[in-house]
């Protein structure tokens, strides 16, 4: 590619790098604010004044706030995040578990998603006013307004609790047979797709008539290039600007989202693993987890603007 | 080869919106010759654009409707072409200049990709080395130096981009290039040179044009043919000399001319055509310019007869007629 869009992606990576300081910043003081200790929680109510002093030492809770958030950061750049005091484990090594379940349903949800979304799309901008067009309008609206837990407990309940195809809940990994793993996350990936499906397909669909439209469409029928190149060449690559935008905000959405589906089907992802954290007051872990979600989300949106750059020359300017 | 380049008859088009019934073009009729220049003048919503669309067959899919009438270009029968025969011609043999060039290129290709795309559509066996080259001069040929093809559009002025749009159109050396308006958008001192660019490539590659145009002016200094719309038909055809400076003229044409301010007197205001051009939802049964038309009598409620008032000049009109 060409130096103004290096340029452009430096920049965004620089940015990237201080939102993710600032949010650093910003939930380790709100954890400080959040009332109860984890050393307590983890001793329980019969722990010695003893106990809780010496736990609270070691864990090193009793120094300034900022002496603890400097040395948390300095942590991370040597690659460690600290130890969870109700798991008794590195922090690093149950977050990167947890993520690992998390991404392997985001990904195929992700996946899903774009691929149906944009085919759905296309089709509906083109038949637009048919039956089709009604009818995936339709259920976009329903996709986008069902509550997820509500939709999840529906699908629990057709296929796990009536039909009995599909176990209720809980995961197993991919390494221990393909078929046991696929049959644990399907339906938490359709619910995790659902949202995205239904915003994508709408966002495609009214893309692709905004710049069915276009001047420049016309040029191109004119010059006598097949309806196909027309729609990908022309179109699609002008309609993909808004589309991005929104499949790049989702993504992140999805990441930091997947508490409540992992919460329905009892998934050990990153995000139960974020509520039983909180619960238990386990402050380092929380932020630690933050971190990680605003990383991903971060990287999500640096995707975002390198793509913009690639398909649109006009954003490599500014 | 055909005796002739292009030949519009009795045609018809309507555009058929949720609303109403538009009849946007009612029995045109018009032929060209091989490498001749027509101006094609008349108000806004005369039906223009919607016969040089109709030409292309790029009326608004499910909307423009031709109901009747037939186009031939260059021996093919266009209206009753497959479509894939159809999209051989296009931009081959006939192209089209659109009538705002600053939105008529792809933002996000380069101009010599999209200039590339159409020479390669229509020569498939030309090698990647040919194609390259033959881009080149093209550009070069319309003022823009061939080592800009891989920038953007947004990366040149106006003028520049009109330049492009019409190398573009020119490339694979069509027969008949059908220009909408292709200098109303662009500043008044551009607006000469691209006519004058236009002008002199269509020369040199002996290419017919449509000019479509609201500038008598213009016309004059550029078209050996004239043809007037009124109303979606044409009621004055003839060589641009019987046009510019004769007598016999059409009514509304005549009109037309005193709506040109002249320099030499001071006139207080505008001279301009009273009334306005009829509602194009409704059929009208006589003559159209009618209820405009201080000459207008009880014969224009029938339709006028094509009057040849002299050789190769046409005007449709009662007032004509024997
Ligand atoms: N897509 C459309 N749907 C409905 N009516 C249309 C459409 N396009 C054009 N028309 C109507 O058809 C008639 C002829 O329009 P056309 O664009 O051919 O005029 P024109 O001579 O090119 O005018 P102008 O000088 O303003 O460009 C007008 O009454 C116009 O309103
Ligand atoms: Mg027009």
């Amino acid at each position: 590619m060409n130096k103004k869009l290096l340029k452009m992606i430096g920049r965004r990576i620089v940015q990237s790098v201080i939102v993710i300081f600032i949010v650093t910043l910003i939930v380790f003081l709100l954890n400080q604010m959040v009332p109860g200790d984890p050393i307590v929680n983890f001793l329980g109510p019969n722990a010695t004044e003893e106990q809780i002093e010496y736990y609270t030492q070691l864990f090193g809770y009793d120094q300034p706030v900022l002496v603890q958030y400097f040395k948390w950061i300095q942590g991370l750049f040597r690659g460690e995040m600290g130890r969870s005091v109700a798991l008794q484990m590195e922090i690093s090594d149950i977050l990167f578990e947890r993520l690992k379940v998390t991404l392997s349903m985001v990904f195929p949800a992700f996946i899903l998603a774009v691929a149906l979304g944009v085919t759905l799309g296309i089709t509906a901008a083109k038949k637009r006013g048919s039956i089709f067009d009604s009818v995936i309008s339709f259920f976009a609206n329903i996709g986008m307004s069902m509550p997820m837990f509500w939709f999840g407990m529906i699908l629990i309940l057709i296929f796990a609790l009536k039909l009995g195809i599909l176990p209720t809940s809980g995961f197993t990994a991919f390494s221990e047979g393909a078929g046991e793993w696929a049959s644990h996350i399907i339906l938490p990936v359709i619910v995790l797709a659902m949202g995205p499906l239904a915003q994508f397909t709408r966002q495609t669909r009214s893309s692709m008539l905004e710049v069915i439209r276009q001047d420049y469409v016309m040029t191109a029928r004119a010059k006598g290039i097949s309806q196909k190149a027309i729609t990908f060449k022309h179109q699609l690559r002008n309609a993909f600007i808004p589309i991005i935008t929104v499949m790049g905000m989702s993504l992140g959405g999805m990441i930091g989202g997947t508490v409540l589906v992992e919460s329905i089907f009892v998934v050990p992802g990153l995000g139960t693993l974020m509520i039983s954290s909180i619960k238990s007051r386990d402050f380092m872990v929380v932020q630690n987890g933050v971190l990680v979600i605003a990383i991903a989300v971060a990287l999500c949106n640096l995707i975002v603007d390198i793509l913009y750059g690639v398909i649109d020359p006009r954003i490599r300017n500014d | 080869m055909a005796d002739k380049l292009l030949e519009i008859k009795d045609l018809n088009i309507t555009y058929n919106t949720e609303i109403t019934t538009v009849y946007a073009v009612n029995g045109m009729s018009l032929s060209l010759e091989y490498g001749e220049t027509l101006g094609l003048v008349g108000e806004t919503g005369a039906g223009k654009t919607t016969t040089c669309l109709s030409v292309m067959r790029l009326l608004p899919e499910g909307i423009g409707e031709v109901t009747n009438g037939s186009i031939i270009l260059d021996g093919n029968d266009m209206l009753n072409l497959s479509e894939d025969k159809v999209r051989e011609l296009r931009g081959n043999i006939v192209s089209m200049i659109f009538q705002d060039p600053m939105s008529s290129l792809n933002p996000v290709m380069t101009v010599g990709d999209q200039i590339l795309e159409v020479l390669k559509e229509h020569n498939k066996d030309m090698s990647k080395a040919d194609l390259d080259k033959a881009v080149d001069d093209m550009m070069e040929l319309v003022g823009i130096p061939a080592n800009r093809k891989n920038e953007y559009p947004h990366e040149f002025s106006g003028g520049m981009k009109q330049r492009i749009v019409i190398a573009i159109a020119l490339v694979c050396e069509p027969k008949l290039i059908l220009a909408d308006e292709p200098t109303t958008a662009l500043d008044v001192t551009i607006q000469a040179q691209m006519l004058g660019l236009i002008n002199d490539l269509q020369k040199r590659l002996n290419t017919a044009m449509i000019l479509v145009t609201h500038d008598l002016g213009v016309v004059a200094q550029t078209c050996e043919k004239v043809a007037v719309m009124y109303a979606g038909e044409v009621i004055e055809f003839g060589k641009a000399e019987h046009i510019f400076g004769a007598e016999n003229l059409h009514p509304y044409t005549k009109g037309l001319f005193d709506a040109i301010p002249k320099l030499d007197e001071d006139t207080e205001r505008l001279v301009t055509i009273d009334g306005m051009i009829p509602d194009p939802t409704q059929v009208i049964k006589g003559c159209r310019f009618a209820e405009r038309c201080k000459f207008a009598t009880d014969k224009c409620k029938v339709a006028p007869p094509v009057v040849e008032v002299e050789p190769g000049h046409l005007v449709k009109c009662h007032r004509y007629g024997k």
